[in-house]
């Protein structure tokens, strides 16, 4: 498909072209009551997603960007902090809408086999703020999910 | 009416190692490995390239005769970086003047076969770190 647009992910406002892994790993919580074949729904497991991105040449420039959302010093939590109280960050891809995301880790790569290039991990946790929050996003994600192969 | 100027090759180069020239040389061929992968970002496939480390090689046959086998064995056992220089020892047809490779390291040598006729050859592999800079071809 050569003519098809690249359509970077958002993670907040820092849009990544060159992601080359998108896992999101959600589901309900169960647990085994004893003595008994049933299993009784404890509660939906926390979505956390991992991407994996290059950014190549002039877009590790983004880097710092990065680092002001995933809180990676005092200093910048202090700034970045308090707007996250109000809302996480959003992960939008062409295919699903994620609200509400905290950076729980950051790895940075810069190794001898890429030049001028920067290999960039981020994982993220769903941390849920407002219940209203969490029903937009749901519906935004089925919208984008069931769309998305129409784009 | 001037005929056009023919295609003829009437250039002898010349190899030195360290300023001294090869004799009885076959060949010598240099090869540059230049690699690039593409990215395929999972929305759209090749968006953009990465550059990998590139590295040079060569390989130089020349005739078991003469002590310029034994030089270049000794530096290959001794492990001692040279240099290997390219230049035009007669005639203008070749298109540098001279081309230079610095700091080479011989990975394998093969001082010489057994042949029922003819001169025993040897052949040297190595590596090259010091190329591609300006001031190396002329």
């Amino acid at each position: 498909m050569p003519d098809r647009h690249n359509i970077p992910v958002l993670v907040g406002a820092v849009p990544l072209v060159a992601v080359t892994s998108f896992v999101v790993n959600e589901g309900y919580k169960t647990a085994s009551i004893g003595g008994s074949s049933l299993k009784q729904m404890v509660s939906p497991t926390t979505k956390t997603i991992s991407i994996e991105a290059l950014l190549i040449d002039k877009f590790r420039t983004l880097r710092p960007a990065l680092e002001v959302m995933a809180l990676t010093s005092r200093a910048l939590a202090s700034v970045a902090a308090p707007l996250l109280k109000i809302a996480g960050i959003p992960v939008v891809t062409r295919s699903s809408v994620n609200l509400d995301m905290q950076i729980t880790n950051l790895v940075f790569t810069q190794d001898n086999q890429m030049r001028d290039t920067l290999k960039v991990s981020i994982s993220l946790t769903n941390v849920p703020r407002s219940q209203l929050a969490g029903l937009i996003g749901g519906a935004l994600d089925i919208a984008a999910g069931v769309g998305s192969p129409f784009i | 009416m001037s005929a056009p100027i023919p295609l003829n090759w009437k250039t002898r180069l010349e190899l030195s190692v360290d300023g001294t020239a090869i004799t009885a040389i076959d060949s010598f061929t240099p090869t540059f490995t230049t690699p690039v992968t593409p990215i395929h970002s999972i929305e759209r496939d090749n968006i953009g390239s990465i550059y990998h480390p590139q590295t040079a090689t060569f390989t130089m046959t020349l005739k078991a005769i003469g002590t310029a086998v034994a030089t270049l064995t000794k530096l290959a056992l001794e492990g001692t970086e040279f240099q290997v220089s390219v230049a035009e020892l007669k005639g203008t047809d070749w298109t540098f003047n001279h081309m230079l490779f610095r700091s080479c390291l011989i990975t394998s040598a093969n001082p010489s076969n057994v042949v029922i006729d003819g001169v025993p050859s040897a052949t040297f592999s190595g590596i090259i770190l010091g190329f591609g800079a300006p001031t190396d071809i002329g």
